[in-house]
């Protein structure tokens, strides 16, 4: 075999066991033999190390496009994560429109338990004009005489009521402060006056402002507590 | 794309198929290397040179009867050169050997060259950078590919074999003058 072919053959290993004997043979004894397959064994190496270096670039520029098809996916996972914030602030919103539900479902004014109007009656005290007012559903006019009565006399009892006109008349902030300055003095009303706090609170949306206080009502006061219970189980 | 296309266009470097095979397999890979101790670019990395080694495989004919999918291939190729890496890195105890880490899949047969150049080939591989076109498309299908001349010719469009026997004969010439002429 000549030498050209010899050569060619142990780098591409095909060389037979009868060609390696030769092929070792001049590797030993011919110099210039042995200087031929060391530089073409080297060129070999070169150009491998030249194909995955070209290789490598290529595949260096796929995972740039990777990187930037994940920020899109990044931008895509930010535009989704706003669209489900909105769809939260819609539930959010919804939810508001549950506890302005449960509300409703729950308020109704205290019955009148602090001034008997009998039909055909015509006194004309103010505690009888507050109450027949509150009675017939004129909150309007009931909040103005209830008002009047407190300016006589401050009075918890009448300021309950007046509360009970105020969340009608949707002003329920008003309402809340009442409620709060009754229940720092502890009487028979305390338990009513959590009850339509916890409404108020609810109003407002203020669920876990609506919990605490149920929760205390709860423990504290049979009033109303099948409603209670009710509530917190909706509220949870 | 079969497997076997997909071998015979990696022979070929067609972009688009090595593009295909990198993308199909890179969130896998990412995912199946994270129980080592690796950073993701080191995986990253791992992976490009498994798909270069694929490449080499391929190209030296090797997986031309491939056995197993490519893809199981492929995987463990970068299972090699993650458990390489990683006892380099010597953050991990390894009890079980590197001939059963890469067996467990059934014996696949591959061969990885990750050598650096040595300084001789260094200076070769400056002198071939300098060569021409056809030089190199010559010379990286005959040594590269392991074409022989009359596969150059039909691949490369010459007009008979000698002709590419010449076209090499000069550019191993231009090659040695470079490095030689010191």
């Amino acid at each position: 075999m000549n030498k050209d072919k010899l050569i060619a053959n142990y780098i591409s290993k095909t060389l037979s066991l009868e060609a390696k004997t030769e092929f070792d043979h001049l590797m030993a004894t011919d110099s210039e033999f042995a200087k031929e397959v060391t530089f073409l064994y080297n060129l070999k190496a070169v150009i491998e190390k030249e194909e995955h270096e070209a290789v490598k670039l290529e595949l260096q520029g796929f995972e740039a496009k990777e990187n930037s098809v994940l920020s899109y996916r990044n931008w895509l996972v930010a535009a989704t994560v706003a669209v489900l914030l909105g769809f939260s602030g819609f539930w959010y919103f919804n939810n508001s429109i549950d506890t302005e539900k449960l509300y409703v479902e729950n308020f109704e004014p205290y019955r009148n338990v602090v001034q008997p109007i009998l039909r055909g009656e015509t006194k004309t005290d103010l505690k009888t004009k507050a109450f027949t007012a509150y009675e017939t559903r004129d909150y309007t006019e009931a909040l103005h005489y209830f008002n009047e009565l407190l300016k006589e006399n401050p009075d918890e009892t009448i300021a309950f009521y007046k509360a009970n006109v105020l969340l009608k008349l949707n002003k329920t902030e008003e309402a809340v402060l009442i409620f709060k300055n009754n229940l720092k003095t502890t009487d028979s009303l305390n338990a009513k006056n959590n009850w339509y706090l916890a409404l108020a609170y609810l109003r407002l949306n203020d669920i876990e402002g609506a919990k605490e206080i149920l929760n205390e009502l709860d423990t504290s006061s049979l009033f109303k507590n099948k409603e209670v219970k009710y509530l917190l189980k909706k509220l949870d | 794309m079969t497997d076997n296309a997909v071998i015979e266009a990696l022979k070929n470097r067609d972009q688009n198929a090595l593009k295909q095979i990198y993308s199909n397999n890179r969130l896998a890979f990412i995912s199946f290397a994270k129980k080592y101790p690796i950073t993701e670019e080191d995986v990253i990395d791992i992976y490009q040179d498994a798909i270069i080694a694929l490449r080499d495989n391929a190209v030296n004919g090797t997986i031309d009867n491939l056995k197993s999918e490519l893809k199981t291939y492929l995987f463990s190729i970068g299972k090699y050169m993650i458990y390489n890496k990683v006892k380099q890195q010597k953050k991990m105890h390894l009890v079980e050997d590197s001939s059963r880490f890469i067996n467990d899949e059934g014996s696949l047969n591959f061969n990885i060259n990750t050598n650096a150049l040595t300084n001789e080939q260094k200076q070769l591989q400056a002198a071939f950078k300098t060569l021409g076109q056809k030089c190199k498309a010559v010379l990286t299908l005959f040594y590269y590919r392991g074409f022989n001349l009359e596969e150059i010719m039909k691949e490369l469009n010459y007009t008979n074999k000698d002709v590419v026997k010449s076209q090499k004969s000069r550019c191993i010439k231009s090659l040695k003058t470079m490095i030689f002429k010191r």
